[in-house]
């Protein structure tokens, strides 16, 4: 892809052809389904990764939320969850193809555009992260449990759920340009 | 071979999450060797700059729905056994508007970021504490989002049930459209820098096509062509609905379906709909009873033992379209009757049968098309993702 040549350093080896990760994706969510029968998700681990937490500090106080006490104090470990494990396996898998194409930076790089300072792009990064923590637990899933897993399943509420997210980003796309600038 | 394989191998629950495991490292190696390390990789489809994003994401769902349909097609997929997404389909929509809000914020979205963590970016790292917050912040104020969160509830169904078509027309239609997606971008790139359509997105453009028609073919003139519920089980083995899905059906007063309720009289509680039989009265109808012609049969005891399974099967060798209700009434007891259930629909169902209030709005599932005798059960609340 000559446009992704742009966009990250040459030193990189270059990314696979989107059609081709597509695909293995595809094989991966397949492969999902038919031995859990179930899709992939990330947003329903950090709830309960973040629950977790929550929990060692203030226990008493999860006992009062009606949701957040049926996940967090369920029957199993809030962390004895596919959710859980499979983000576990994101970051082995992630950093595996990193390290082996040799894409993984120092520690502590933050992607930014030019004339944008870190403090900008970290704010932005966590406001950002803050509004998708809410989106997703609203709308039970985001782009991995959403728009992949109900997506290829042709689950309704999941499609519409997809065009939300591009016309969201798209919307949004030009008050927060400055960041790549 | 009949997938899920989990349920048949009845695996254990460490197992379950060691291929957890495992299918994360999977996608966690596509998700980088696709490019979504790098935020700005990410964002660039949100400016027009680089459509990588929308062809990975098109060709993995195209990739999925096709084996997925395949199978269904086939009849080898056990469909109330997979998590299909339920719709909920106001929550969806805001939702999905503002996971695209943060993602354009954020550069990356959830599953992506931890890629993007383990790639070294701090930014990364800080959208992820930013979705703990986010997630942390929902429970938090949970009471107050509740009635918004169940609203729009449609129960699990798909695009080509909504229209009432085959799903091998849905099947090449996605496909179409995310080969026209990836023929559109080509051609603005093509614009911008020059270079021609690569070679490899013809072939891939060619492969869906072709795979699209096998599935689609198959799925117009499969086995699996029969009601959903049929499919999931075979000459031996009988259809299973949960009690959330019964719910939905007597909430919606559907009369294609009735219950069989094999407890002696007065047993409580008492089942929505419900004929009271006795095994041994079945036997004699075993010639497909009356009002079985037109109407699943949903066979219930106290626990969902073999006996309800036996009699189900034998009403099926009859002619009959029935099921099993999981669990039995005691199952009907605990997840829609007991009063900790959450669950708004249930909520609703006690009011009613307290006789204080009618079905809430939004609670209340549309009926169903009249002529379609079965629905797959709903099987997850939202678990995910």
């Amino acid at each position: 892809m000559t446009s992704t040549h742009n966009i990250t350093p040459a030193k990189d080896k270059p990314y696979w052809s989107p059609y081709l990760a597509g695909f293995g994706l595809g094989l991966v969510l397949l492969a999902s389904h038919l031995l859990l029968g179930n899709g992939l998700g990330a947003s329903g681990g950090f709830g309960r990764i973040a629950l977790f937490t929550a929990d060692q500090i203030n226990g008493e106080y999860i006992d009062t939320l009606d949701h957040a006490r049926k996940i967090a104090h369920g029957s199993s470990h809030v962390l004895a969850d596919n959710l859980v494990f499979g983000l576990l396996g994101v970051a082995i898998g992630g950093f595996f193809a990193a390290i082996s194409a040799g894409r993984v930076k120092p520690f502590g790089t933050v992607e930014r555009g030019p004339t944008t300072t870190k403090t900008r792009r970290l704010l932005l990064a966590f406001a950002g992260g803050l509004v998708m923590g809410i989106a997703s637990r609203i709308a039970r899933g985001c782009t991995s449990g959403q728009a992949l897993s109900g997506g290829s399943q042709l689950a309704l509420g999941s499609w519409a759920f997809m065009m939300a997210v591009f016309a969201g980003g798209f919307a949004l796309a030009y008050f927060v340009r400055r960041q790549w600038k | 071979m009949i997938f899920p394989l989990n349920v048949l191998a009845e695996w254990g629950f460490d197992t379950t999450l060691f291929w957890s495991l495992l299918i994360g490292v999977g996608f966690g190696f596509m998700l980088e060797r696709g490019g979504f390390g790098s935020s700005k990789v990410l964002a660039a489809i949100f400016y027009g700059k680089d459509w990588r994003v929308l062809k990975v994401m098109f060709s993995a769902i195209v990739t999925t729905m096709l084996g997925l349909y395949l199978l269904i097609g086939l009849g080898t997929i056990q469909m109330d056994a997979i998590a299909f997404r339920p719709t909920y389909i106001y929550p969806q929509a805001i939702g999905g508007l503002l996971l695209g809000f943060g993602f354009v914020m954020a550069g990356y979205c959830p599953g992506t970021s931890v890629v993007g963590i383990v790639s070294g970016r701090l930014d990364a790292l800080f959208v992820v504490f930013g979705i703990m917050f986010g997630c942390l912040g929902f429970e938090n104020h949970f009471a107050r989002i509740q009635e918004f969160w169940n609203s729009g509830s449609m129960g699990v169904v798909t695009l080509h049930e909504w229209l009432g078509v085959n799903p091998g027309i849905i099947v090449m239609g996605v496909v179409f459209m995310a080969v026209g997606a990836f023929s559109a971008v080509g051609y603005f790139e093509k614009k911008a820098s020059g270079v021609p359509f690569p070679k490899a997105h013809k072939m891939s453009a060619g492969a869906a096509v072709i795979a699209g028609m096998i599935v689609a073919t198959i799925s117009f003139a499969g086995p699996g062509n029969a009601s959903v519920l049929a499919t999931a089980g075979d000459d031996e083995s009988v259809a299973v609905i949960q009690p959330m899905q019964l719910l939905e059906w007597a909430a919606a007063e559907r009369q294609d379906c009735l219950c069989i309720d094999l407890r002696p009289e007065g047993a409580l509680p008492e089942m929505p709909n419900a004929l009271k039989f006795t095994a041994d009265e079945l036997l004699n109808l075993r010639t497909r009873p009356s009002f079985a012609e037109t109407r699943t049969l949903i066979v219930i005891d106290a626990s969902g033992s073999d006996e309800a399974i036996q009699v189900a099967a034998d009403l099926r060798a009859g002619g009959a379209s029935t099921a099993i209700l999981a669990g039995g009434a005691e199952a009907w007891q605990s997840q829609v009757l007991d009063p900790g259930v959450t669950d708004a629909l249930a909520k609703a169902w006690q009011l009613r049968l307290q006789g204080k209030s009618a079905l809430g709005e939004g609670a209340a599932p549309p009926p169903a098309p009249k002529k379609k005798k079965v629905k797959r059960k709903k099987r997850k609340e939202g678990g995910c993702s």
